[in-house]
């Protein structure tokens, strides 16, 4: 029971950080490298906030999306905006310039910060007590944070403008094209705001995990994982799926080793694969 | 003379070395019906994406209200008062009708209560109002035509494009169609027509535009066009 918990908070991070690479590859047709480097700037700007300001820690780790989502808006605004002139499918652009900036940012961190660990103090230093597990409640924090970020984005598609132009393009570009929606804006807002997704989930996982140059390698290969499993581009699945990878791995930990907690989530996606290979959340769909 | 609504000059534009239109020209005033006919392949589409700012012309010049517009990228569609439909209609599936008519216009940028009288009024002229709340994805193929038509025509464009509007559209749809475009050519919006459907184009328009293999056959008044004996040679040819 204690193992299902202690999996369903990961996981709701997990789904999280996976919801930004599944707005992202909504909108866009694509997927941002560079999403796993944002989950470490996030981890970073909660500690260098937090250090120089000695503001509390449930102020400085805004300054986690903040700086994601700069960055993500800058990164767009400066690399991907410029479209190839060449052969080279946008998509596919996308993918080598992020891939880029992650190797960039990655060894501009280790260059600043040094290669050691940093950890932020903690957002909430009190422990909570679940059957007779005592957890700090920063993990409650992070899933907290986590659900909250995922229903802010619900809203944002639901009720908002840009929320509909994400859709819009989405569902079929060439229409919002049609109807005047500025594909270009459209597509940097979704980046900006799917790094400062990854951004959130850096930050509030940050002190239980530590921040250093390529703490976000790992969150970036299980919200790939995630993806796969919820299914690509859509925002339930990765949530779905986020809480799934969270839950497996924890119960893979207790009952069968702690030695390969990182191969549960992958025998998850294959096991999907076989049963559900476009994801457990896709419908079919039509294009018109 | 006043001042042109559209205006697209020396049209051209090849594909892979196969020209699609080879240096077509066509002026509207506002208020203005025309069509713009031929056979499949004639390049009624790729001249009507030109207009649109979706395809960019090789050689030619296109002005919107005397502005010109042949550089601009599509999604400055919005800085044009130009509205279209394409062929296939490419409304949003799972938004409803109602809010495919909102963004279009949010994407133009006008709010407020005026812009929801002209949706009530758009939806009611066109027959959708019952289906307002409906998802576009659940509409019949005759239906998304009508969202396709109502979306472009809420904006109030000063210039409308319409590829195939009434393609497997039932009479009655269709009659509501004419009424709308004719209401909206009164209150001075230009609209080229694109269709495969003769009977319906010459009754809406005052001057049509015959197109072959990428070039103007003849241009001239309903009437004219017509009787020109080479229309039916392209159409048998």
């Amino acid at each position: 029971m204690q193992a299902v918990v202690v999996g369903l908070l990961m996981g709701a991070v997990y789904g999280l950080m996976a919801l930004g690479l599944a707005l992202l590859f909504g909108v866009m047709r694509t997927i941002n490298f560079a999403h796993g480097a944002m989950f470490t700037l996030g981890g970073y700007a909660f500690v260098v906030v937090s250090e120089a300001t000695g503001v509390p820690s449930a102020l400085a780790v805004l300054a986690a999306p903040v700086a994601a989502f700069a960055v993500g808006w800058l990164v767009h605004a400066s690399l991907l905006s410029p479209r190839p002139d060449s052969n080279v499918r946008y998509t596919d652009y996308v993918l080598i310039v992020t891939f880029a900036v992650t190797i960039v940012m990655v060894n501009g961190a280790t260059i600043v910060f040094g290669p050691q660990f940093r950890r932020p103090p903690s957002i909430s230093p009190e422990t909570v007590q679940v059957l007779d597990l005592a957890l700090g409640a920063d993990r409650f924090v992070a899933a907290a944070t986590a659900v909250l970020a995922a229903a802010a984005l619900w809203v944002v598609l639901r009720y908002t403008f840009t929320g509909r132009a994400w859709r819009a393009m989405a569902q079929n570009p060439i229409g919002a094209t049609v109807v005047g929606i500025d594909e270009k804006r459209a597509h940097r807002s979704a980046f900006a705001t799917a790094c400062g997704l990854a951004g959130v989930a850096g930050g509030v996982l940050a002190p239980l995990t530590s921040v250093f140059p390529n703490s976000g390698v790992t969150p970036l290969l299980i919200s790939f994982v995630v993806l796969v499993i919820g299914g690509l581009g859509s925002m339930a699945g990765a949530l779905l799926g986020g809480l799934l990878v969270g839950v497996v791995t924890s119960l893979g930990v207790v009952y069968v080793s702690s030695a390969y907690s990182d191969i549960y989530a992958y025998v998850l996606m294959l096991a999907v694969l076989l049963i559900r290979p476009a994801g457990l959340l896709t419908r079919a769909t039509r294009t018109y | 003379m006043a001042e042109l609504a559209l205006d697209g000059t020396g049209l051209v534009k090849s594909f892979g070395g196969i020209t699609a239109v080879g240096g077509v020209s066509i002026q509207l005033a506002a208020g203005q019906i025309v069509g713009v006919l031929g056979p499949n392949g004639s390049g009624k589409t790729t001249l009507m994406s030109m207009l649109a700012g979706l395809v960019r012309p090789d050689r030619g010049r296109v002005e919107v209200t005397g502005r010109d517009v042949t550089r601009s990228a599509p999604f400055s569609l919005k800085r044009r008062p130009v509205a279209c439909t394409l062929q296939n209609p490419r409304i949003f599936a799972s938004l409803t009708v109602r809010e495919n008519l909102e963004l279009a216009l949010y994407a133009k940028r006008r709010h407020g209560p005026s812009a929801t009288s002209g949706i009530n009024e758009i939806l009611e002229r066109l027959h959708l109002a019952s289906a307002e709340s409906i998802r576009a994805g659940e509409l019949s193929g005759g239906q998304r035509k009508l969202v396709d038509l109502a979306r472009a025509l809420v904006v109030r464009p000063q210039v409308l494009l319409a590829d195939e509007p009434t393609a497997g559209v039932s009479h009655a749809a269709q009659a509501f169609m004419t009424e709308a475009l004719s209401d909206a050519a009164d209150q001075g919006t230009a609209v080229v027509l694109v269709s495969h459907d003769l009977p319906w184009t010459f009754s809406i328009c005052r001057r049509i535009l015959f197109l072959t293999r990428g070039e103007l056959l003849v241009e001239g008044t309903v009437d004219e066009v017509r009787n020109d004996p080479r229309i039916t040679d392209a159409y048998l040819r």
